[in-house]
């Protein structure tokens, strides 16, 4: 079976772990676990040809953990993961993809995660759509309800198959 | 490997591998039960061959591969990753190594230093994103409420302000320019425990208590200068409570305030999580550095202890377009590299802390007798680390991907106990230093002195001045007349701000940085675009036809409404806006791009010009010539200058205008005093000039005249 390799991106505490989670053991969690290094996760996706996902959860970016590019090497896609109760929080996912993209060239998603909670007073939907065209889709997520989890993970699946 | 060269790698509860072939590796050595869950029934002197079963491993020997092929010393490391093999979890880092010729795959059970810093991030992460949210709900309320305070919305109705704050979940207290509370919402009666039908006054001098009692040297609702802190707020035997406070001025479109808006939000959780690890309680999180606390503990203390000391204060200049220009997690790591440059550079009894986001603060003990006895000159051992710091810090920082990044600093001194015995009063005296010092242009070291007390006295006495400039008439507009240096005709006009205050003409130069850091910067830039308008139809009636181009703060671009406000000055006076200019310089267009960019495509869709001023100056990247609407380059009158006599500056000044010219921009000359410079341009194909060679800035009615000559030269030839 086709294999790819995805990885996970975003800043600290947007829901890269509990989307994972939520897509690969359909269990979510309201609270807030840190991740530390790498985990890497295997689904299969039911797409014609079928292919094996193998997601790599990354520790978020932040302060005290910089950006990785040697965890890119090989991937087939990235999704980049942005928490829309917070508008900085989309800031640091474009600088991430903009790091992200210094190092690969392969195709991306922004998943605008926490959808089921209120966005950011500040959010802005103008600004979002300015860097909208800069991915290959967006997917408005939400991990603790499942919203938009499994087409996020098949629509990854289908563009580095395609 | 034997035990020895175990303990050589520094490596305990580990796997040694050594390479015996493409992927293929010898068990020497290992420690604990983890690994047979690994790599099942394996045994000291077994081959292993690690496969595709294995991903985050196999992908880790690409780089030890690359290693053991180029490296014979150190070692690499892949991080902490998880491996989760049926129904156990292991947390585990791999290393690379060689040893005598011999490579070696170490694999380590990192179980223990995974669950430490899990423990420690999880609370660090924590206080981050709690941190953020507070101050993302702060700046929201505040900007709303601005904006509603600013529209005088509030004077028919405070329905729309009442609404805005009811159900903010922080606390929030409007005053107005007289300290008395126009609006309370429930949220700051919880806040306090108080009944919400507790006499408004009370919460507010309760309020003002604690920030006079905690933060003495702060006068907070004096000037027009915004602030962000905590508070302790303690009502025994009912409770205490660690509060944020941000307190906001909104000005008037009169340059005054008008009224303060206070907020507050509950912080006891976070300083909860702080308390329980001490480490983050006084240090700063990004750096390790001691924090503000732990640095007002050291200052006090050596005051108590009459321990004569200097103080420095240190800002990084530019380190907010660092961030904007590489990002914030750039920024950090950036902030990382000076923390340690400046520790490198002292002595281990000095005591150096991350006090602001790009601001350090160091206490240097001094000898007491030394500094006591000369009184007149500033300890030579400091000014010399003062020196140190500020040559380490002139070298060039580079970016994770390699870009280079200047990041020179500026440095205020002051000492004890000289210069003042109160620690509230050497933080300002030290901080005052350090402001001129970021003033200045070739005194990158400023040591307190009385004289700088007399300069702050004046600047302090014009920002208050300043406030009743505009309702006491004390502006004017002036033009300087922008010529074709060909026709020599006028062909466009600047309008230049002029302060007459006492008899004494101010000039912007000096005032036009107190209005931007007073946020009076607001007021000021309106009244000229409303005066500007009026001039221009002046000029329309006296049948001058020429663009009027107007200079523009960076500051304008937090003007909400300022389009609206411009829209409506142009239909008042019935004026073409194609004969108003904006100028625009560099900085302003780096500074918040996206913000900017709607701004002026908004600006140019009114019909109204833009042009750069001072180019050359700002920036290197040219990258928003191309994506901004700009029609004009003012050519900055530093490369003008020498332009007939240098050749850098006459390389620079032709490929602007060659620039200008592929970019069908428009091009002018700033500056010009001689012939020289003059003929110098025309022979390079620049059309526009503005100097003292043709004139200097003149009242409207002077340039009417001369205009009007023009006029009748003209129609005439």
């Amino acid at each position: 079976m086709l294999q790819k390799k995805i990885c996970i991106l975003g800043g600290t505490g947007v829901g890269k772990t509990s989307l994972v989670k939520q897509y690969v053991e359909g269990i979510f969690s309201e609270k807030y676990l840190t991740s530390i290094g790498v985990k890497i996760d295997k689904k299969q996706v039911m797409i014609c040809p079928p292919v094996q996902l193998m997601i790599w959860d990354l520790e978020g970016i932040d302060k005290y953990c910089g950006f990785n590019p040697r965890y890119l090497r090989g991937a087939s896609g990235m999704i980049i993961v942005s928490d829309q109760t917070r508008l900085n929080s989309l800031a640091e996912s474009m600088e991430i993809f903009s790091l992200a993209k210094n190092t690969v060239n392969i195709p991306s998603i922004l998943a605008v995660n926490k959808t089921d909670l209120p966005a950011s007073m500040n959010w802005d939907e103008s600004i979002l759509q300015n860097h909208a065209n800069q991915f290959d889709k967006i997917h408005f997520t939400s991990a603790k309800t499942g919203l938009d989890v499994e087409s996020l993970f098949t629509s990854i699946a289908k563009l580095v198959s395609a | 490997m034997n035990l020895s060269v175990l303990h050589a790698l520094g490596i305990a509860d580990c796997a040694i591998f050594k390479k015996i072939g493409d992927k293929v590796f010898l068990l020497q050595d290992f420690a604990g039960e983890w690994l047979n869950i690994l790599f099942p029934d394996v045994q000291a002197n077994d081959t292993i061959v690690i496969d595709e079963r294995l991903i985050f491993l196999s992908d880790f020997l690409i780089d030890a591969e690359d290693f053991w092929f180029t490296q014979h010393s150190g070692q690499v490391k892949s991080g902490i990753w998880t491996e989760q093999i049926i129904d156990n979890t292991l947390y585990l880092e791999a290393y690379a190594s060689s040893v005598e010729g011999e490579h070696y795959l170490i694999i380590r059970n990192a179980e223990q230093n995974y669950y430490e810093r899990k423990q420690t991030l999880q609370i660090a992460r924590e206080l981050s994103l709690s941190n953020s949210q507070v101050i993302e709900r702060h700046d929201y309320l505040c900007e709303r409420l601005r904006a509603i305070l600013m529209d005088n919305e509030y004077s028919d109705s405070r329905l729309p302000l009442h609404e805005a704050i009811r159900y903010a979940s922080i606390g929030i207290v409007i005053i107005d320019e007289n300290l008395s509370v126009i609006e309370v919402n429930p949220a700051a009666f919880d806040t306090f425990d108080f009944h919400s039908n507790t006499n408004h006054d009370q919460l507010l001098d309760g309020v003002r208590d604690l920030l006079r009692r905690q933060y003495p040297e702060k006068a907070l609702f004096t000037g027009s200068k915004a602030w962000q802190g905590e508070l302790f707020w303690h009502m025994p035997p009912l409770a205490s409570k660690w509060l944020s406070v941000s307190v906001n001025p909104v000005i008037s479109p009169v340059g005054k305030v008008s009224h303060w808006v206070l907020s507050f939000s509950d912080q006891t959780r976070i300083k909860h999580l702080l308390q329980t690890n001490e480490e983050l309680a006084l240090h700063d999180q990004l750096t390790g550095l001691p924090n503000r606390q732990y640095f007002w503990q050291q200052l006090q203390q050596c005051v108590v202890d009459d321990q004569s000391f200097c103080l420095i204060s240190i800002d990084i200049v530019n380190f907010k377009h660092a961030n904007e220009m590489y990002g914030y997690l750039e920024g950090d790591n950036l902030l990382k590299q000076i923390a340690k440059r400046l520790t490198r550079e002292l002595a281990s009894e000095d005591f150096i802390t991350r006090i602001g986001a790009d601001e350090f603060m160091i206490i240097r003990k001094c000898d007491n007798t030394k500094l006591r006895v000369n009184k007149t000159s500033f300890d030579v051992d400091t000014y010399e680390l003062a020196t140190k710091l500020l040559s380490t810090c002139s070298k060039p920082y580079y970016t994770q991907d390699n870009r280079r990044c200047d990041l020179p600093i500026k440095i205020g001194m002051t000492q004890y106990p000289l210069d003042a015995t109160k620690p509230e009063v050497l933080l300002n005296n030290a901080d005052l230093a350090l402001s001129y010092s970021k003033l200045s242009n070739n005194q990158p070291i400023q040591v307190y002195n009385q004289a700088l007390k007399d300069v702050s006295a004046r600047r302090i006495m014009l920002e208050e001045a300043l406030k009743n400039a505009i309702t006491n008439n004390e502006f004017e507009l002036y033009l300087q007349p922008i010529y074709d240096i060909e026709t020599e005709h006028v062909v466009k006009a600047e309008a230049l701000l002029r302060w007459h205050f006492n008899g004494e003409q101010i000039m912007p130069d000096e005032f036009i940085p107190i209005a931007e850091s007073s946020d009076i910067i607001n007021s000021i830039g309106r009244w000229v675009i409303s005066k500007a308008c009026e001039i221009a139809k002046q000029l329309h009636d006296s049948r001058i036809f020429i663009p009027l181009s107007i200079n523009f703060s960076p500051n304008q671009i937090y003007d909400t409404n300022l389009i609206s406000f411009i829209r409506a000055n142009i239909e008042l006076t019935n004026i073409d806006p194609t004969l108003l200019e904006l100028e625009v310089t560099e900085g302003v267009l780096v500074k918040n791009y996206d913000k900017v960019s709607a701004f002026l495509h908004e600006i140019k869709r009114q019909g109204i010009t833009i042009s750069v001023d001072d180019f050359g100056t700002g920036y290197s990247s040219l990258a928003y010539l191309k994506h901004l609407p700009i029609d004009t380059l003012k050519i900055d009158r530093t490369f003008i200058q020498d332009v007939d006599t240098n050749e850098d500056d006459s390389a620079i000044v032709t490929a602007i205008i060659a620039l200008a010219r592929q970019l069908k921009l428009g091009v002018v000359a700033e500056g010009i005093e001689t012939q020289g410079q003059r003929d110098f341009l025309l022979a390079n194909n620049c059309s526009r000039a503005q100097g003292f060679f043709y004139a200097h800035p003149m009242p409207v009615n002077d340039f009417i005249k001369l205009s009007s000559q023009q006029v009748l030269i003209s129609q005439y030839t």
